[in-house]
């Protein structure tokens, strides 16, 4: 019963391409009703769709670091010596 | 009794030390945005003696480095501002969709060929603290398409609005709506396959 439910569900909600596109949405803007409510009967038993939006959650945390830059993030954030004396430079001769 | 600190007013160091003291974090802030060192330092130039020109101006409400990251920022946005005038965001209908092989003809996810999203485990919690993971975001980063990267950038990493974000691209909501997703795809996949999915806890970036 509850394997016939969900394939019902799965079969009459959008399909997961789709879905891919709303999840994404919704982290930006709020989605009209019917959307929401399509979303969240497909994500009870869609568990690769369910997945991808614990995903996208993740990627939002690792994006805004609290920490920011200073001590995260890209290779080297320290300056390099020689863009440290040229802008010096620039600096005292202004 | 000590008399309460709060109220006072943040003062300027001489800007001889300005470099020295934010130089780096500045650099830091402009390379994780643009991934570009010569554009960094370009920007950074900019922000110290735009600071310089106007330090008289400065009311102390917030600390001297907060004060040059907000004229950073603005740099940067004006920057990005510039570049979309000169190369508009073109027919997005037309992009190839790089979510298309993820899916069979139905719309279902094709797990059984390795294109559904795999399971994460705990790897994402202390990745953060990984500079080899920094590495490979920023190699993801570096690989979508500019204009896609910059409306990601801002509204991830600055927490700009859609609306603001659509404003300084010079954008519809819609077609930012679809950037957005397919940045997300592409860094979802991307992070999956170099970090996350690797077979030594994720250690390996491919």
């Amino acid at each position: 019963m509850i394997r016939w439910m969900a394939g019902f569900i799965g079969r009459h909600t959008s399909p997961c391409q789709q879905v891919a596109q709303r999840l994404s949405d919704a982290m930006d803007r709020r989605l009209p009703l019917h959307q929401q409510l399509d979303l969240r009967l497909h994500l009870v038993v869609c568990a690769l769709c369910e997945r991808y939006r614990r995903h996208l959650e993740t990627l939002r945390r690792l994006m805004r670091d609290p920490r920011d830059v200073g001590e995260g993030w890209l290779p080297d954030v320290s300056l390099p010596p020689d863009v440290r004396e040229r802008l010096k430079r620039v600096l005292n001769s202004s | 009794m000590t008399p309460p600190t709060q109220a006072q007013p943040a003062t300027l160091s001489d800007p001889e030390t300005w470099v020295d003291r934010h130089g780096g974090y500045l650099f830091g802030f402009a390379m994780k945005r643009l991934r570009d060192p010569a554009l960094a330092e370009e920007l950074v130039q900019e922000v110290l003696l735009a600071a310089l020109q106007s330090r008289e101006r400065f009311q102390g409400r917030s600390s001297e480095r907060s004060w040059l990251v907000g004229i950073l920022k603005h740099k940067i946005i004006d920057h990005f501002r510039r570049i979309s005038r000169e190369r508009p965001v073109e027919n997005i209908e037309a992009w190839p969709e790089e979510l298309a092989n993820s899916f069979d003809e139905g719309g279902h996810w094709r797990a059984e060929e390795g294109e559904g999203p795999i399971d994460w485990g705990e790897r994402p919690s202390t990745a953060l603290q990984q500079k080899e993971f920094q590495d490979v975001l920023g190699r993801c980063l570096a690989k979508l398409s500019p204009r896609i990267a910059e409306a990601f950038t801002l509204r991830e990493m600055d927490e700009l609005e859609t609306g603001e974000i659509c404003k300084i691209l010079g954008v519809t909501p819609t077609n930012l709506w679809v950037m957005l997703h397919r940045a997300r795809v592409q860094l979802r996949r991307c992070l999956e396959v170099s970090w996350f999915g690797g077979a030594e806890g994720g250690s390996q970036a491919r």
